[in-house]
């Protein structure tokens, strides 16, 4: 667990230092747009109700973490 | 004798045509054959022209194929007409029953009465599911079942006109209006000559308005409409809005509003320049369907004048304007052509008002530029507050703004507002709102925070007792939508107040800000015992950027900030660690804590 | 009693959610993205039966336009100009505040061509968009 975030983190780092603030992020783009288009046109509208009960969930059980 | 042969002409002009056909009907004929290569007359051409008439049956059939370019028009158009019986039994009178007109821009069937003599004309044309259309779409109509009457006599080189369309059913869009209720008539008579179609007595009843006057002169040269006069008495301001005024408005603010009440309303204008205007509401109710106004009991007098100024009135009972409620109000002032200006201009709100002086606006290119200066008489911010859906405040908001303008949808302001709260004072400068009735309305302001009495604010949420006063600054709040999503503020306690005490119970719900695990910490330590401490100093700054809040306290730590710092004997200090921190997190955990604390005063 | 001991600091530790885990994506939950979003999603129901009949395609610049008036029964002929002006309006806040919200603005464009392909890809077949040469029916 803790060796996993070591290297995400790594990860995040090495990424953050190579390509943040100099290319267009065309794939998040694509990503955001789908997810805007999917909400304004209420396209699969079962599965982002779906999602947004995931997230609920995990926001209940973060605070009691240590 | 020609008895059961066809005759094939080809004629040239337009008059041996009728000559000819006129004088061969009376024979015992089977088919007549015309054609006719092309036809001149003032208002258009007609071309290919191929007339057939059956006079096998008791009564004849009429079939008419042609082009026509109207005057002014590029292109010829070819249409089909025909006509299921036809009589013409005298001279100048044509009757056609069963008929069907047909080309690109229209179906119709219908049944006809002409009737033609030297300087007299009278038509009278029943249309049975008429449709038309331009090539746009943009004037149109669909399933027309009614009836148009038309005579004309001649006076001189002047035909004097008498008109009267009803329709019963279906319906008609000509841009940018739309008339969707059948059971209208127009009514018109006037005179034309070659140059000039005159209209002089209107009068449209529309079923779902009332009825509508209009005079107007209609250049046949350039199809422009040259005077127009178009007024409406006492008619429904719904029907009004709908009809006439809702199309003219709908970039502006004005463009989607659900209306009742009763209207008077007129328009002249000459040369396609509008020279005079008159609106007159009479108990109207107005509300805007997106929700950003509205108002109640609405009384109003807004004419207008291309030369000379007037003064318009204006009054309600009561409305709305982005959740600020607006009590009674009447308001007056003057339009000069395309200024208007008010000495004074009072709006109520909540208990108190905004008066707004020396008013002055400019309609400029499609848009409204004001400037004013304003002031507020005391408004209780515990009704603000509550009407804004904020946590409930005690206190009162007056302000003195030197300057408001309002150009390109952005509105200024250069001055403060004030607002007197919890003993001390709160300061909002450099407010600046953009686009205050669009869909993404933002807010810009700086905000000065001075001697909060945090006793009275700590009792007022329950929060746990805090003695002591705060000063601050809140530079570049940024509201998106009314949501907050940028600030940078720095609030500490000052040295005012000489008893700086912080009861146990505020410092465990300082800690228990930071999660659940420190909320106890302090009822492990011997300080439970203690009822309050004494501190130094008390300081929280936070730089918002979206929701991620950048956190510092009143003096850095290693690796972290102090948010109380302790004095005396014994001294508690809070201290916070994590500098990245989600507002909207924060403000839950703040709002779970004054709730709970709210529940808890039992006692 | 040691004075020591009479100091006690408590530790003002934030257990936070969600805060680590943004880093590649972009930022789209801000006021002004929500408030442009509910506006676009009800204006929709009244758009999509005009996408569906033709008179309104997508462009190839991520914005609509109409493509066929006629294609609009009367009644709702009269407002169709105020909605796409609106959809339009709204769509170009939009691309611009995603831009903005995520410190970039000059990604405005960028956002708007990948809009601009998705909006066409996820279209419903029947709907008309502006291809190379004119438009074409999905």
């Amino acid at each position: 667990m803790k060796r996993n975030s070591l290297i995400l983190l790594l990860a995040a780092f090495l990424t953050a230092c190579v390509t943040i603030n100099i290319y267009f992020p065309a794939a998040a783009a694509q990503e955001v747009a789908d997810e805007i288009i999917d909400d304004v046109w209420q396209l699969k509208q079962g599965e982002a109700e779906d999602d947004a009960a995931a997230q609920e969930n995990t926001n209940a059980e973060t605070p009691a973490e240590k | 004798m020609l008895r059961g042969k066809t005759i094939k002409l080809i004629c040239k002009t337009w008059s041996a045509l009728l000559l000819l056909l006129l004088s061969h009907m009376a024979h015992a004929v089977s088919t007549i054959e015309i054609s006719v290569e092309s036809v001149d007359s003032p208002v258009g051409q007609l071309k290919d022209a191929k007339f057939h008439v059956d006079l096998k049956g008791k009564k004849p059939k009429l079939k008419l194929s042609a082009a026509v370019k109207p005057q002014n028009e590029p292109n010829f158009m070819p249409f089909k007409l025909s006509c299921g019986t036809l009589f013409s039994e005298q001279v100048g009178y044509i009757d056609c029953f069963d008929g069907q007109l047909e080309s690109e821009i229209i179906q119709a069937p219908f049944s006809l009465h002409i009737a033609k003599l030297r300087d007299q004309f009278s038509l009278d044309v029943l249309f049975n599911g008429a449709d038309f259309s331009d090539a746009a779409g943009l004037h149109a109509g669909d399933g027309l079942i009614g009836d148009l009457q038309l005579t004309a006599k001649r006076a001189g080189a002047l035909w004097q006109w008498d008109g009267k369309l009803s329709w019963d059913q279906g319906e008609v869009f000509w841009q940018p209006y739309y008339f969707g209720d059948a059971g209208n008539v127009l009514e018109a008579k006037g005179a034309f000559t070659e140059e000039l179609i005159k209209v002089e007595e209107a009068s449209l009843k529309v079923k779902t308005v009332g009825e509508i006057k209009a005079a107007a002169q209609i250049n046949t040269k350039t199809k422009v409409l040259e005077d127009v006069k178009v007024s409406a008495k006492d008619v429904d301001f719904n029907g009004l809005y709908t009809l006439v005024l809702k199309p003219k408005l709908e970039r502006s603010a004005f463009g989607n509003l659900l209306v009742s009440g009763k209207a008077n309303w007129q328009f002249e204008m000459q040369q396609l320049q509008p020279t005079s205007f008159e609106l007159n509401l009479e108990n109207a109710n107005i509300q805007d369907q997106n929700g950003k106004f509205s108002f109640k009991q609405m009384n109003a007098h807004i004419p207008w004048d291309y030369d000379v100024p007037q003064n318009i009135s204006l009054d309600y009972a009561s409305g709305f304007l982005l959740d600020m409620p607006l009590g009674k109000t009447k308001l007056n002032a003057e339009v000069n052509r395309y200024a208007l200006t008010a000495p004074t201009l009072t709006l109520p709100v909540f208990n108190g008002a905004l008066n707004f002086k020396e008013v002055s606006a400019a309609w400029l290119g499609e848009n409204w530029f004001w400037h004013l200066r304003m002031n507020l008489t005391p408004v209780d911010l515990n009704q603000f507050s509550k009407a804004l859906g904020w946590p409930e405040m005690k206190g009162q908001i007056s302000g003195e703004v030197p300057l408001v303008t309002y150009a390109n949808k952005q509105l200024n302001m250069d001055g403060a507002m004030t607002f007197n709260m919890f003993n001390g004072k709160v300061g909002m400068n450099n407010l600046r709102i953009d686009d205050p009735l669009g869909v993404v309305p933002k807010l810009y302001a700086d905000l000065t925070v001075r001697n909060l009495d945090l006793g009275e604010l700590t009792r007022t949420y329950s929060f746990g007792a805090i003695e002591g006063q705060l000063d601050g600054d809140v530079k570049d709040l940024v509201l998106e939508n009314w949501k907050v999503v940028q600030f940078d503020a720095s609030l500490e306690t000052n040295e005012n107040e000489q008893r700086k005490k912080i009861s146990q119970r505020a410092v465990e719900n300082i800690a228990s800000l930071g999660g659940q695990g420190t909320a106890a910490a302090l009822q492990r330590t011997f300080l439970r015992f203690f009822d309050e401490f004494n501190y130094e100093k008390i300081g929280i700054s936070c730089q918002l950027r979206q929701d991620v809040c950048n956190m510092g306290g009143v003096a850095s730590t290693e690796g972290g900030y102090i948010i109380v710092k302790g004095s005396g004997i014994p001294a508690v200090n809070v201290n916070g660690y994590t500098k990245k921190v989600s507002l909207s997190d924060l403000i839950a955990r703040i709002k779970r804590i004054t709730d709970r604390n709210t529940e808890v005063i039992v006692e | 009693m040691k004075k020591i001991l009479l100091s006690a600091y408590l530790v003002f530790a934030f257990v936070l959610t969600g805060l680590a885990q943004a880093a590649p994506n972009l930022e789209i939950n801000t006021p002004a993205i929500n408030a442009l979003k509910s506006s676009m999603q009800k204006r929709h129901n009244q758009l999509a039966p005009h996408y569906q009949s033709g008179a309104v395609g997508l462009t190839k610049n991520g914005m609509i336009a109409i493509r066929d008036a006629k294609a609009v029964p009367l009644k709702h002929r009269q407002g169709i100009n105020q909605l796409v002006a609106a959809e339009n309006a709204d769509r170009g806040k939009l691309y611009k505040e995603i831009a903005v919200a995520n410190g970039h603005p000059e990604w405005e464009s960028g956002i708007r061509d990948s809009f601009a392909g998705r909006w066409i890809d996820k279209a419903k077949s029947g709907w008309y968009f502006q291809g190379k040469g004119g438009w074409v029916k999905k």
